[in-house]
């Protein structure tokens, strides 16, 4: 079976430097081609427009803490599997428990997809879901 | 269990949750498996698990896990797919989700299945049984 030890420290690369707030490391982590999807609106996002936002809540979070990492590497990517804190502005705390797949060339993340429950997303934020 | 039998699990398995076949869901699945989902968040034993499948089979003319994208690791296997649900009034609707498994001796003892439970009604998928 593979033993892709420089996925899985890309991997740790990548999470701890948004933990860290180490926007360099984390941009160096995108290959140039890179689009991330997410569940919650199942579109592809650009690797200019995803690091903006990934910038702006770092600039606006005050912390990005990822816990419980259970991470497999498999032929071309990976998969990390973690729950999600993050404490924002107000001093709100809240988590959501994600699947991050990661597909990789050159030791860098070229697409990447995000399954996580839009439905957790007031336990999250602290914001009501508009009903 | 070599990648080949690996990749084979994973297609049995959707292929019995599919067709709500709880006989080979049982052979499939550890007596001890653990099936946890992002929607109800919280872990499931086996007997669960085949109930969960019966009811979702029950309450739609027919689903299939299609674009299925399956990769292999040591002990398990990752797989995103499209859950397509025909409704009983002829609707149909598409779902996104991906699930990890872990392995062993020809059985899946863990699942891990995230989907959004926004983008769903709950009863298609998690009817009471």
């Amino acid at each position: 079976m593979h033993k892709e030890w420089d996925t899985l420290a890309l991997c740790d690369r990548f999470f701890d430097a948004l933990e860290r707030g180490d926007y360099e490391t984390l941009e160096a982590c995108y290959a140039p081609e890179c689009v991330v999807w997410h569940s919650h609106d199942m579109q592809y996002q650009s690797r200019a427009s995803n690091l903006a936002m990934l910038k702006q809540g770092i600039a606006t979070h005050k912390k990005m803490h990822f816990t419980d990492r259970r991470v497999n590497a498999f032929e071309g990517g990976f998969v990390q599997q973690h729950r999600l804190y993050v404490t924002r502005a107000n001093d709100y705390t809240g988590y959501m428990d994600v699947c991050f797949i990661a597909y990789i060339r050159d030791g860098m993340i070229k697409r990447a997809y995000e399954y996580f429950d839009t439905g957790k997303a007031e336990q999250f934020t602290g914001v009501p879901l508009a009903s | 269990m070599d990648e080949h039998e690996i990749r084979a699990l994973c297609h049995r398995y959707m292929d019995a949750v599919e067709q709500a076949d709880g006989d080979a869901i049982a052979r499939l699945t550890s007596p001890n498996i653990r099936h946890w989902d992002s929607v109800t968040a919280e872990e499931h034993d086996r007997d669960a698990l085949l109930a969960m499948a019966k009811a979702g089979a029950a309450a739609v003319e027919r689903r299939s896990y299609d674009s299925r994208q399956i990769h292999v690791f040591d002990h398990g296997f990752m797989a995103q797919y499209e859950l397509v649900l025909v409704g009983r009034d002829g609707s149909s609707t598409s779902l996104w989700g991906a699930i990890t498994a872990r392995c062993f001796d020809g059985q899946i003892t863990r699942i891990d299945d995230y989907l959004d439970a926004t983008k769903f009604d709950r009863t298609l998928l998690f009817a009471a049984a």
